[in-house]
């Protein structure tokens, strides 16, 4: 399955991430470039996977600096949940996912 | 009355991994800055008059300087992959080339099955991580931030083997006898390019361009045996 991007409401700002599908209902969530996170469906609910349980691959792990002027994502139970309703808006059907 | 030339070339940031992929660049700051990546560029920028700008970053984050827009290009052994061509634009491929695996010179590999029970050793983000971990998910593996960390490690005996972009290998390898290619790795065809902001289709076409037409006129050869005379890919 190929990457797709989502758009996410964090604070009052509104942030892009892409997704990556990494299989067995798991996906990597890519910010600036960079893997911020993941996260996986697992009965019927959305949870993160942890970040030592995820290789970068071919992209760096994502690292936050201040200075950068990106919005501080954390991969939170809010936020986990946010960005895998987008990701179930965008699989009309279950299967998909 | 003769007027200067008011017309200034558009400068071009280009950015540069910290740990520098030798044949491709040397190290930007080592006072002898050098490579095929360099020799290439120039030829590309030199026929669009561009100038160019190097910034060298770590690999961590010098995607996300170009995702940003902080830099224009990297052209320091970016490897096309999936995931980074749906967040970044990529030229035509200018180097094809296979992952292989580096060894001690009284060691052997004859086939896969040998890497069983072996210590890998591979550079951190790279295709050759992405890879171990696909094949051989249940090796000890050993990370490493440069690939001079990384042979290092092979040297002293803390890895078994390392596995490597086999042009950066063959670069390592030329200055190390100790040290040779065990094996290239089957259905690991790679490509190098230049990537550019997501988008950036009209500067990607220029450099499309030029590339096909340093192919035709022989310049793009003529780089090539500078630099991969004597290594195999």
């Amino acid at each position: 399955m190929e990457p797709f991007n989502i758009k996410i409401g964090y604070g009052a700002k509104e942030v892009t991430l892409t997704i990556l599908p990494i299989g067995d209902h798991q996906y990597k969530v890519i910010y600036y470039a960079a893997v911020l996170g993941g996260l996986k469906y697992d009965r019927d609910c959305w949870e993160a996977i942890p970040i030592e349980n995820l290789e970068a691959g071919d992209l760096p792990f994502y690292q936050h600096n201040v200075d950068s002027g990106n919005v501080n994502v954390i991969l939170n139970e809010a936020t986990v949940d946010e960005i895998g309703e987008e990701i179930e808006h965008l699989f009309s059907a279950e299967e998909d996912l | 009355m003769i007027f200067p030339q008011m017309t200034e070339k558009k400068v071009l940031k280009v950015g540069l991994d910290s740990a520098a992929p030798f044949p491709m660049h040397s190290d930007y700051n080592s006072g002898n800055f050098e490579g095929f990546e360099v020799d290439l560029l120039s030829a590309i920028t030199d026929h669009l008059g561009l100038k160019i700008e190097y910034q060298v970053s770590l690999w961590s984050t010098i995607l996300e300087q170009l995702f940003k827009g902080e830099l224009d290009l990297i052209c320091s052994a970016v490897t096309i992959t999936p995931s980074r061509r749906h967040i970044l634009e990529f030229t035509n491929p200018y180097l094809h080339f296979r992952l292989c695996a580096v060894i001690n010179q009284e060691d052997q590999l004859k086939g896969i099955n040998d890497f069983k029970n072996k210590t890998i050793g591979i550079r951190e983000a790279t295709e050759a991580e992405r890879y171990v971990h696909a094949n051989f998910p249940g090796n000890n593996m050993v990370h490493a931030e440069t690939n001079k960390d990384l042979y290092r490690k092979l040297q002293t005996g803390k890895i078994d083997l390392l596995i490597d972009d086999s042009p950066i290998a063959g670069g390592f390898l030329q200055k190390n006898k100790k040290l040779k290619v065990g094996m290239y790795l089957p259905g690991t065809d790679s490509q190098y390019a230049i990537a550019m902001k997501k988008g950036d289709i009209q500067l990607k076409e220029q450099f499309d361009e030029v590339l096909t037409l340093l192919k035709e006129n022989g310049v793009y050869q003529t780089i090539y045996k500078k630099w991969f005379n004597d290594i195999q890919f």
